[in-house]
């Protein structure tokens, strides 16, 4: 029930326009990958061509071994929640999740079962004579999926699937929608924009950036260990502080953090081969003291924006010395009704080695 | 509160401001639909008196005289004949409006004003170029005889053939217009979830698009259907005035037999059919499809 | 009755007109209601131009139609242009008003056959315009066999080349004759008498056209037919092949004339109008422009021989006959008509 998708140099050209260049990339059976990328990135474009609505102009794509590279849509053993979800407005929900085993000419009694249990896994009993608008938002995506899951693909492609809720639902959407990847145990292909949703929900994401794959790994690879400073800016908020190695041995290596801060750590956490780069700290790992004179592991800075998040605060913050250079950080929301650091306040910014990613490129 | 009243709630009633804007169509309306249609009703219970001037009164003998079946007759023949300009109007129609709206809007500009471009010139002028057509000595007949000289010359002109050529020349923009406009607005994904859901081309057709461009198919065929039933210039021109259908009937009765009273009791039966249909029309639509 | 040319679109936009107020007609203009294709435009500019009145020129296809507008349009018209029979219900119902014919100095040019008729027969009321007959035209290259009258035309040989007014009253009288009744003697015993008879010509028939019946003709789709003889005589000006030949068991003779009709606004402009149509230089132009019988003698002084020759303008010998007014019945024959092509 569930297949090896694989994408052999992938590409898709509309005249002078490359949309998306030769992608190499395997999804497993049984996994849910996530496309993640900002829109125009060839994200949908390389889920409609899995799908069968663009034909590739280079490059081949297999299903469980077979080349499905020129086989129709209707023939293959793929199923797809649309954006907007594309409900038909002339059927109720039972027709709407009847469709594809009537095109597949399975026969009566059958149907009615198997769109009872799909109704049943999207928690839809007793709403199958409604029609589509007269369903909620929430409502018609289960009907979707139902749609989708009914004919038994081996592959379910979701074309920004929560776009169209609200940001409440979304988010016990998601929560029903992984769950049910769980128990059918089917290849799910997500297509989004949303790095929150490609992170909650993935086993793998593939982040496209103009047309190409920029980084595919596990949502914490991508988050911790981005391959590129697209990825790192992309995937959650990311300070790049440029950082250059001055000496070392075989084992440690020194670097310095934006021209004065002299770091000491193992020298295999350095990308090979570079001597200078741009290291990664995310806001959550930045560590703020009050400013009691210069320490060894610390640089100064001043705070010039603070935004009360309720369970966190968000600040900006700028370096004394830094050569102009603002970082965000993020503290716990506090108990009280005074800030830590208020506006203006002076701070010690300690970035601990620990905490510090060196991009490999880019 | 804002001197523009705009957004309200879907089926609120219309305030002051809302009649005022209206009020130049209801009185158009009132003055050109309500007011014509009752003096119609009002003198098709009437008499004619010798001159063929209306008595008014009350007598229902207008209407016992539609049951004559000389007149029921040419009722039938009339449907018949709208009938077959219907489904012929739709046969050609549909794929045209459906290629279309799918058209690249570049060629779909061009062959939309195409199909306009004949509105430009009189019905009448357009009609008397199909009997340059279809004449003896006409252009059809000259490419046969060059053709086959056998089969020349074919007698096309004046004949049931000929109107009904007419008719669906004359009517088939009115179908390609609004069935152009329900596949315009129909949603590509949706076509494309029926291909995924293993709908091959030939039936997405039936499954989906026809039952969602059936309010412009509707709507299209009402207007068709409703002015060839009463045509009775392209009857007279095209088929030589040999077989009446009600139009001619009706015309009849205002302009040669003098006889309005029976004439409005004809117009108003007629109206009546179309009211009766538009019903039925309405209470058949499935409730899904009443959106979009 | 006579050329009827293309009319609905024309028709429509009268009885539009019809329903809506007279407000701007004043002094200086004459509203003029004449039959479609039977009034020259150059005649109309003349009068225009050599009494300052401006004419207001409306038309309409049939007698009923005129009527109809007429009676609902009350005081519209100054000039109307009824046929002799319709003009006689007119007076009977006193919808005309009598004329000064101290003012109208021409009416010594008329020929005395068309003075005094039945329908108005001190000539009180009209002053003949223009008359014609309704008579059955050949296409002598096609038709060899020879046309005589009504019967012969209605023949197996001609089916589907035959082309007739659309005027049921007409076709009623043709059968009459054939059947050598009195043709405006009409009721149930009489539609009853020509019914099997009119059931078989329509049958034959393949255009009912009363606007332009010459057209199925020229265009070669007919070869033979009964139409107005203005339309007949344009025919033999085209072509002499067609030839024009009144029904040996009669024909119908028509008299248009020209009358005021009571409640006008410009008597003293319609008076003039009469009088300078029946100058003989202007009644000229009509006829050169529809070549009906003019009634006119000292115009007819001025046509070129060839126009005398025409044999639909001028037709030789021959039994004519005018229609009188037949009210109601008019319903009936309508009816029968109507039944008779529906059974087809």
């Amino acid at each position: 029930m569930s297949a090896r998708i694989e994408l052999e140099g992938v590409g898709k050209r509309y005249g002078a326009v490359t949309a998306v260049r030769e992608v190499h990339l395997t999804i497993a059976g049984g996994e849910f990958l996530t496309l993640l990328g900002p829109s125009g990135c060839g994200k949908t474009t390389l889920l409609r061509m899995i799908a069968g609505f663009e034909a590739p102009t280079a490059g081949r794509i297999r299903l469980g071994g077979e080349d499905i590279t020129g086989v129709p849509p209707h023939r293959r053993p793929v199923n797809q929640v649309f954006q907007g979800y594309a409900l038909f407005p002339h059927l109720s929900v039972r027709g709407n999740v009847a469709f594809g085993l009537r095109m597949r000419g399975v026969g009566q009694a059958e149907i009615g079962q198997r769109v009872d249990e799909a109704l049943a896994l999207v928690a839809l009993q007793g709403l199958g004579e409604r029609f589509p608008h007269e369903l909620s938002g929430g409502q018609r995506q289960r009907v979707a999926v139902a749609r989708a899951v009914v004919c038994r693909p081996q592959v379910l492609l979701l074309d920004e699937p929560f776009s169209a809720l609200d940001a409440k639902l979304r988010q016990s959407m998601r929560a029903e929608l992984q769950a049910l990847q769980r128990r059918l145990g089917m290849t799910f292909v997500l297509v989004t924009h949303d790095q929150d949703e490609a992170l909650a929900l993935s086993d793998r994401i593939a982040v496209v950036n103009a047309g190409a794959l920029e980084q595919v790994g596990s949502p914490r690879e991508i988050y911790h260990r981005p391959a590129t400073a697209f990825v790192a800016e992309f995937v959650g908020h990311a300070n790049l502080i440029p950082v250059e190695r001055t000496s070392g041995t075989a084992d440690r290596a020194t670097v310095r953090l934006a021209g004065t801060l002299e770091l000491d750590l193992p020298a295999e956490r350095w990308p090979a081969g570079r001597s200078a780069t741009r290291a990664v700290v995310r806001p959550e790992q930045v560590v703020l003291r009050p400013w009691r004179g210069a320490a060894p592991d610390a640089l100064r800075g001043r705070v010039t924006a603070a935004e009360f998040r309720g369970d966190r605060e968000l600040l900006q913050i700028a370096l004394g010395d830094g050569g102009g250079l603002t970082l965000t950080a993020v503290q716990p929301g506090g108990d009280g009704d005074t800030a830590d650091f208020a506006v203006g306040a002076e701070v010690a910014v300690a970035l601990p080695a620990a905490n510090l990613w060196f991009l490999p490129s880019g | 509160m804002t001197p523009f009243p705009v957004a309200r709630e879907p089926g609120a009633r219309p305030g002051a401001f809302a009649w005022l804007l209206l009020a130049p169509l209801l009185v158009w309306l009132a003055l050109f639909v309500v007011v014509p249609a009752l003096l119609l009703l009002g003198c098709s219970f009437g008499e004619r008196d010798e001159f063929g001037q209306v008595l008014w009164g009350f007598s229902l003998e207008n209407y016992a005289r539609l049951l004559d079946p000389v007149y029921l007759r040419i009722f039938l023949r009339s449907l018949g004949f709208a009938a077959l300009t219907t489904v012929l109007c739709l046969l050609i129609g549909y794929p045209v409006a459906y290629h279309l709206a799918r058209a690249a809007p570049r060629v779909r500009e061009l062959l939309l004003l195409l199909v306009l471009v004949p509105f430009w010139t009189s019905f009448l002028v357009r009609t008397y170029a199909w009997m340059a057509i279809l004449r003896e000595e006409g252009l059809l007949n000259a490419l046969v005889a060059w053709l086959q000289p056998a089969w020349a010359p074919l007698g096309l002109l004046y004949t049931p053939a000929a109107v009904v050529t007419g008719l669906v020349y004359s009517y088939l923009p009115f179908l390609i217009l609004p069935v152009y406009a329900s596949v315009e607005k129909l949603d590509g994904a949706l076509i494309e979830a029926a291909h995924d859901l293993g709908a091959g081309p030939w039936r997405v057709f039936p499954a989906v698009i026809l039952p969602l461009t059936l309010p412009g198919i509707a709507a299209g065929v009402t207007l068709v259907f409703v002015p060839a039933v009463a045509m009775f210039a392209v009857t007279d021109l095209l088929g030589g005035a040999r077989v009446p259908l009600i139009g001619n009937v009706i015309q009849n009765q205002f302009l040669q037999a003098r006889d309005w009273p029976f004439g409005a009791a004809l117009g108003v039966a007629l109206l009546g059919l179309f009211l009766v249909s538009q019903m039925l029309l309405r209470a058949l639509r499935p409730r899904g499809a009443l959106r979009g | 009755m006579q050329f009827k040319i293309p009319s609905f679109p024309g028709r429509l936009a009268a009885l539009l007109l019809a329903l809506l107020p007279v407000a701007t007609r004043g002094a200086g203009e004459l509203n003029l209601f004449g039959w479609s294709e039977y009034v020259p435009q150059p005649v109309l500019e003349g009068f225009t131009r050599e009494t300052g009145i401006k004419v207001n020129f409306e038309t309409y296809s049939s007698n009923e139609e005129m009527l109809a507008k007429l009676v609902a349009g009350g005081g519209r018209y100054d000039l109307v242009q009824p046929s002799d029979y319709t003009a006689e219900a007119m007076i009977r119902r006193k919808l005309l008003q009598p004329l000064d014919r101290a003012r109208l100095t021409g009416l010594g040019n008329l020929a005395p056959e068309f003075t005094g008729r039945a329908h108005d027969p001190e000539g009180r009321y009209t002053v003949p315009y223009m008359s014609g007959s309704v008579g059955i035209v050949v296409n002598t290259e096609k038709v060899k066999t020879p046309v005589r009258g009504y019967r012969d035309v209605f023949q197996a040989a001609h089916r589907n080349r035959i082309v007739v007014v659309n005027d049921s009253r007409e076709l009623v009288s043709w059968a009459l004759y054939a059947l050598g009744q009195p043709i405006n003697t009409i009721d149930a015993a009489s539609l009853a008498r020509v019914r099997p008879l009119l059931a078989e010509w329509i049958k034959l028939v393949k255009v009912f056209d009363s606007d332009s019946p010459k057209t199925a003709l020229l265009n070669g789709d007919v070869d033979l037919g009964v139409v107005w003889s203005g339309e007949a005589a344009l025919l033999w000006r085209e072509h002499r092949k067609f030839q024009y030949i009144l029904p040996a068991e009669g024909a119908h003779q028509f008299v248009d004339v020209l009358a005021i009709p009571t409640g006008a606004r410009n008597v003293t402009e319609a008076h003039r109008f009469i009088d300078y149509i029946l100058r003989p230089e202007v009644s000229r132009q009509i006829s050169a422009a529809f070549p009906y019988t003019n009634p006119n003698l000292a115009a007819r002084r001025l046509l070129t021989p060839d126009e005398l020759a025409n044999p639909a303008s001028y037709p030789q010998g021959g039994k004519l006959e005018s229609f009188r007014d037949i009210g109601r019945a008019a319903a009936d024959i309508d009816r029968l008509v109507t039944d008779l092509k529906s059974a087809k």
